[in-house]
C-alpha cells in the first residue's frame, strides 16, 4: 500500500521520543506508540524475573537429587508458570508491538480510546504489583493453574496472587476493547478488510478472545478468593463443591488464552515473511479467516487439559474430535507461510533467521500437540515432561522467537536506530540451537515418564534433564546477548533509514522514528499490504 | 487529501477522530466490546448456579417452601429496575432532543434529560435500600454464605477437626448430603452482591452524567456518554431479569 | 465526512411505554407461573423462555439494537453464544460423568461416609417459624 505523501524531514529531528520530556511525559502519556514502549520495557523485564525462576527450576532439575524442599520447588515453577502466563505471554506482542504498530498500520493517529490505553497500562502495572507482593510474601505454590482444593486450602499467598491475575485481566480486555474499535472505526480511507495487514487481522482475532474469554478467568479467580475467604463451596468438595467444575471454569480462559498469546506471532510472522521474501503471501484470505477460525474453535476445546481429570469421558471424547479441528487453521498458516518463500527472494538477515526459526518451533509445537489431543494417547503423556516440552514450543517457543523477530523488525522505526546484522544473525542462530537443546530433551523424558512438577525424579531421567538444563543456561546467555545487541543499537547504532526493510504497510511510509501524531496527513490506501514485487520501493535497506 | 481543519471540529471532537460520526459510533462499539465482557463475567456465576442446582436442586426448592427469600421484595425490586430502565431509556431520547446551536429548546430537554437521570438513581438506590433490608434479615437468621451460615432451623453439620461440612443436619441428626444450603445462600450473596455492586457503580456514573448536563453538556451530536451509559444500566437490569426468576421463584 | 450528519434516530415515547408495559405484564407471568407448581426442570425452562423474551425487548428497544450497528448486534449474539457452548459443554459433563465409566458417584460415597455419624443433640434443626407449608 502507498502513502499520498510520505513525511520528509520533519523539523528537524522532533518525533514521538523527543517530543515531550520528563517522566511524567511518559507516565501520563496517551501516544500509543510511548505506551507501546512502556509496555515493552516492562513486559521483558518480568520476562526476565520469570526467567531466573526457570533458571531455578532448572538448576534443581540438573540432576535427580532434591536440592530445594518439595513446597519451594513448587513455589519456582508456579511463579515461573505464573509471570510467564500474565504478566509476559499474554500481552507481549499485542501490547507492546501492537500498541506501537496497530495506528501506523492503519494510518490513524492513535486508537480509538488513547486515555483507556494509558488506564489499560497502568492496571497492568497495579496488577504486577499484586503479584511482586505475593513474591514478597513467600510465593504461592499452587501451579499456575490453581486447582482446587489444594489453592482453596494451602496456606500460602494465593489470594494476592489471585487479585494480581484479576487486575492484569482488565488489562488484556481493555486492550482488546480499543483494538477492535481502532480496527473497525479507524482504517484510512482506500483500507477494506480485504487490504488490512495480515499482523492487523491477527490482532483482530486476539482481541475479539480477550474480551470474551479474560472475563470468565476473572469471575473464576473472584469466585476462587471468595473460596478461600468464605468458604462458599462451590469447588472444594470438602465443603459439597466440585475441583472439576474449577477446572471447567479455569481451561474455558486458559485454553483461549494461549490463541490470544500465538495469533499476534502468528500475525508478526505474516509480515516477515513477506518482507523478507519480496513476495506477496500465499493464501492471503486464508491466513485472514483462519485467524478468526482458530479464535472461534479455540473456545471449544477446553476440556483437552482436563482428560484425566474426572471429567465425563464422552465428553473427553468430544473435545479431542473438536481439537483435532482446531489444528486445521493453523496448518493452513503454516502452508501458506512455506508457500509464500518458494520462489522468493529471500533475504536472510536477523530478522528472517528468527522467523524461519519460529516456523520450525512452531510446527514442532503443533505437531506434538496431535499425541496430547489423542485421548488414549494422552492418558499416557498428560502431567509428563512431553506436555511442558509442547506447550514450551509452542507458547514460548512460538511467541518468543516471533516477539524477537518483532523488535527486531519495528526496531528501526521504534528507535531510528539499526542494530548490528552480523551479530543479530549470530545470536539468533545461538538461540534457536539452545532452545531446542532446552526442550528436546524434555519429549523424550515425558515420552518414557518423567511427570512434570517433581523436584526430584528417578535417576533414568536423568540425562535428559541434564541436557535440558544444559540447553536452558544457554538460551539464557543468548537472550542476554540478545539484549546486550539492542543496547548496542541504543548507544551506538547508526541512523536508521525510514524504510529500511522496504516494506509496503503504512507504517512505512512515514518518519522513523515517526512524529507524535504519526502522519502529517491522513494517507490513503491504495493498494495491498503485500505486493511485492511489482511495486518498486525506493532505498531499500543496503544488503549486508 | 485535504487538511482537517477545514471541517467542522467542536471542542468535544477528539483530535484523533475526523468526525462526530466516526467517534460517536467508535464510543457505542466500544461500549458494546465492554458489555460482552460484563456478560461472560456474569455467566460465570450463572455456569456456578446450573452446577449447584444441579448437584443440590432439592435445596433450591426447600429454600423456596421454607420462604427465605421474600418473593414480594424480589418482584418489588423488579419493578423498581425496569421502571429504572425506562426512565434512563427516556434521558437518553431528551438528550438526542437537544438540538446543537443554545436555546430554549435545548435548556428544556438538558433540564427533562437531568431529571430522569436523577430519577433512575434515586430508584436505583430504591433497589439497594430493599436488597439493604433482606441482607440485613438474612445476617439476622443466619442464612450466611458458606463458613458463615448458622440458621438454626436447617443447620448444616461442620466436622470440626478436618473443617469439612458434610449435609445439613436432619430431625436425629442424621445428616444429608445432598441437602447443602450454606451454598445456595453463598450463590444467592455472590450473585446479588455482584450484582449490586454493578448497581452502585451504575448510580454514582448516573450522577456524574447529571453532574455534567448540569454544566451544559450534551446536545444531539454529543451524547454518546449518555447512550453508552444507558447500555450499562439496561445490561444490569437484564442480569437482573434472569437473576429474580432464578433466585427467588424456584419451583 | 462532515458535520452535517442527519440527526439520531429518536424513538417514539409511545413505543418506550409499549415496551415498559410489556415488560411488566411479562414479569407478573413470570411470578404467577411460579405458583402453578411445576416440575423443577419446566419451571426453569418457561421462567427462562420468558426472561429471554424480556431481554429481547430490551436489548432491541432500550439498548437501541433495531436501528444500530450490525456489528455490535453481532458482538452481542456472539456474547450469547460463547456462554451457551460454557453452559452446554461444562453441563453435558456434569450430567455425563458416570455413563460410559462407573465410578462409585459422588454422593454414594458421600452418603457412605457419613452413614455412621450422628449430630450432636445441640445442634438439630429447631423447629420451623417461617416455612410456608
Amino acid at each position: 500500500m502507498s502513502s499520498a505523501s510520505s513525511s520528509a524531514e520533519h523539523s528537524a529531528g522532533t518525533n514521538y521520543l523527543n517530543a515531550k520530556k520528563g517522566i511524567a511525559s511518559w507516565l501520563l502519556t496517551v501516544d500509543h506508540k510511548r505506551i507501546g514502549i512502556m509496555y515493552m520495557i516492562t513486559i521483558l523485564s518480568f520476562f526476565l524475573i520469570g526467567g531466573l525462576f526457570a533458571m531455578l527450576v532448572r538448576y534443581e532439575l540438573l540432576d535427580a537429587a532434591p536440592t530445594l524442599t518439595a513446597k519451594n520447588y513448587n513455589k519456582a515453577f508456579t511463579l515461573h508458570g505464573a509471570i510467564m502466563v500474565f504478566l509476559v505471554l499474554v500481552p507481549a506482542i499485542p501490547a507492546s508491538i501492537g500498541n506501537f504498530v496497530l495506528p501506523l498500520m492503519l494510518g490513524a493517529k492513535d486508537v480509538a480510546f488513547p486515555k483507556l490505553n494509558l488506564l489499560s497500562f497502568h492496571i497492568y502495572i497495579l496488577g504486577s504489583l499484586f503479584l511482586v507482593y505475593t513474591l514478597a510474601a513467600g510465593g504461592v505454590d499452587t501451579g499456575w493453574t490453581f486447582y482446587t482444593p489444594y489453592s482453596a486450602n494451602t496456606d500460602t499467598s494465593v489470594i494476592s496472587a489471585l487479585a494480581g491475575a484479576f487486575i492484569l485481566g482488565f488489562s488484556s480486555i481493555l486492550t482488546g476493547l480499543n483494538f477492535i474499535a481502532t480496527i473497525h472505526k479507524m482504517r484510512a480511507p482506500g483500507m477494506t478488510w480485504r487490504k488490512l495487514p495480515l499482523f492487523l487481522w491477527a490482532i483482530y482475532a486476539t482481541s475479539l478472545i480477550q474480551i470474551l474469554a479474560t472475563p470468565v478467568i476473572a469471575v473464576t479467580l473472584v469466585l476462587l478468593m471468595v473460596e478461600r475467604g468464605l468458604g462458599i463451596g462451590i469447588f472444594d468438595p470438602a465443603l459439597g463443591g466440585d475441583p472439576v467444575l474449577f477446572q471447567h471454569f479455569f481451561w474455558f480462559y486458559s485454553h483461549p488464552v494461549v490463541y490470544v498469546m500465538i495469533l499476534p506471532a502468528f500475525g508478526v510472522i505474516s509480515e516477515t515473511i513477506t518482507i523478507n521474501s519480496r513476495k506477496h503471501i500465499f493464501g492471503y484470505m486464508a491466513i485472514a479467516a483462519s485467524s478468526v477460525a482458530i479464535a472461534a474453535v479455540g473456545f471449544i476445546v477446553w476440556g483437552h487439559h482436563m482428560f484425566l481429570s474426572g471429567q465425563s469421558e464422552a465428553l473427553g471424547a468430544i473435545f479431542s474430535f473438536i481439537t483435532f479441528g482446531v489444528a486445521v487453521p493453523t496448518a493452513i498458516k503454516v502452508c501458506s507461510w512455506i508457500a509464500t518463500l518458494y520462489k522468493g527472494s529471500i533475504r536472510w538477515n536477523t530478522v528472517m533467521i528468527y522467523t524461519i526459526a519460529f516456523l520450525w518451533i512452531f510446527s514442532i509445537g503443533g505437531l506434538t500437540g496431535l499425541p496430547l489431543a489423542t485421548l488414549a494417547t494422552d492418558v499416557h503423556l498428560h502431567d509428563t515432561y512431553f506436555v511442558v516440552a509442547h506447550f514450551h514450543y509452542t507458547m514460548m517457543g512460538g511467541v518468543l522467537f516471533a516477539l524477537i523477530a518483532a523488535i527486531h523488525h519495528w526496531w528501526p522505526k521504534m528507535t531510528g536506530k539499526m542494530f548490528n546484522e552480523t551479530a543479530g544473525r549470530i545470536f539468533a542462530i545461538f538461540a534457536f540451537i539452545s532452545y531446542n537443546l532446552t526442550f528436546i530433551p524434555q519429549f523424550i523424558a515425558g515420552t518414557r515418564g518423567m511427570p512434570r512438577r517433581y523436584h526430584e525424579y528417578l535417576p533414568q531421567f536423568q540425562d535428559m534433564q541434564f541436557l535440558s538444563s544444559i540447553g536452558a543456561f544457554a538460551f539464557g546467555i543468548s537472550l542476554f546477548c540478545v539484549l546486550g545487541l539492542w543496547i548496542h543499537s541504543l548507544l551506538k547504532g547508526e541512523k536508521a533509514p525510514q524504510n529500511p526493510w522496504g516494506g509496503l504497510t503504512l507504517e512505512w511510509a512515514t518518519a522513523t522514528p515517526p512524529i507524535e501524531h504519526n502522519f502529517e496527513e491522513q494517507p490513503i490506501c491504495t493498494s495491498g499490504p503485500y505486493d511485492f514485487p511489482e511495486i518498486d520501493v525506493k532505498e531499500p535497506m543496503a544488503a549486508k | 487529501m485535504s487538511s482537517e481543519h477545514a471541517h467542522h471540529h467542536p471542542h468535544y471532537q477528539a483530535h484523533h477522530f475526523h468526525t462526530m460520526e466516526q467517534q460517536n459510533s467508535s464510543n457505542k462499539l466500544g461500549m458494546w466490546a465492554f458489555l460482552v465482557q460484563e456478560l461472560l463475567f456474569f455467566s460465570g456465576l450463572f455456569m456456578a448456579y446450573i452446577a449447584t442446582r444441579y448437584f443440590y436442586g432439592e435445596t433450591f426448592t426447600e429454600v423456596q417452601e421454607r420462604n427465605l427469600l421474600s418473593i414480594p421484595m424480589g418482584f418489588t425490586n423488579t419493578i423498581v429496575l425496569l421502571t429504572s430502565s425506562l426512565t434512563m431509556a427516556l434521558a437518553v431520547r431528551e438528550a438526542q432532543l437537544i438540538p446543537t446551536l443554545e436555546n430554549d429548546e435545548s435548556k428544556k430537554h438538558r433540564k427533562n434529560m437531568m431529571v430522569l437521570l436523577v430519577v433512575t438513581a434515586v430508584l436505583a438506590c430504591v433497589f439497594l435500600v430493599i436488597k439493604y433490608f433482606e441482607y440485613s434479615h438474612k445476617l439476622h437468621v443466619g442464612t450466611l454464605p458458606g463458613h458463615f451460615y448458622n440458621f438454626a432451623e436447617w443447620p448444616v453439620y461442620k466436622d470440626e477437626s478436618t473443617g469439612r461440612i458434610l449435609g445439613a443436619i436432619r430431625e436425629g441428626g442424621i445428616i444429608d448430603v445432598e441437602s447443602a444450603p450454606h451454598i445456595f445462600f453463598s450463590l444467592y450473596f455472590v450473585m446479588t452482591g455482584t450484582h449490586g455492586l454493578h448497581v452502585v457503580i451504575g448510580v454514582g456514573v448516573i450522577l456524574w452524567l447529571a453532574l455534567r448536563a448540569k454544566r451544559g453538556e450534551f446536545n444531539q451530536e454529543n451524547y454518546s456518554a449518555v447512550e453508552n451509559v444507558g447500555l450499562y444500566w439496561h445490561l444490569v437490569d437484564l442480569i437482573w431479569i434472569f437473576l429474580f426468576p432464578l433466585m427467588y421463584l424456584v419451583q | 465526512m462532515g458535520h452535517s450528519h442527519s440527526e439520531p434516530h429518536v424513538t417514539p415515547l409511545s413505543i418506550y411505554y409499549g415496551v415498559f408495559g410489556t415488560l411488566i405484564v411479562l414479569t407478573f407471568i413470570t411470578v404467577g407461573v411460579s405458583y402453578l407448581g411445576l416440575p423443577s426442570t419446566l419451571s426453569v425452562i418457561v421462567a427462562m423462555a420468558v426472561a429471554s423474551v424480556k431481554a429481547f425487548f430490551v436489548a432491541n428497544w432500550f439498548m437501541h439494537l433495531n436501528h444500530d450497528s450490525k456489528f455490535n448486534v453481532y458482538l452481542f449474539l456472539a456474547s450469547l453464544w460463547f456462554i451457551g457452548i460454557f453452559f452446554i459443554f461444562t453441563t453435558f459433563d456434569l450430567a455425563s460423568r458416570d455413563s460410559i465409566m462407573k465410578h462409585s458417584g459422588t454422593f454414594e460415597a458421600r452418603k457412605a461416609n457419613v452413614e455412621k455419624i450422628i449430630a450432636p443433640k445441640d445442634q438439630w434443626p429447631v423447629a420451623s417459624e417461617t416455612a410456608s407449608h
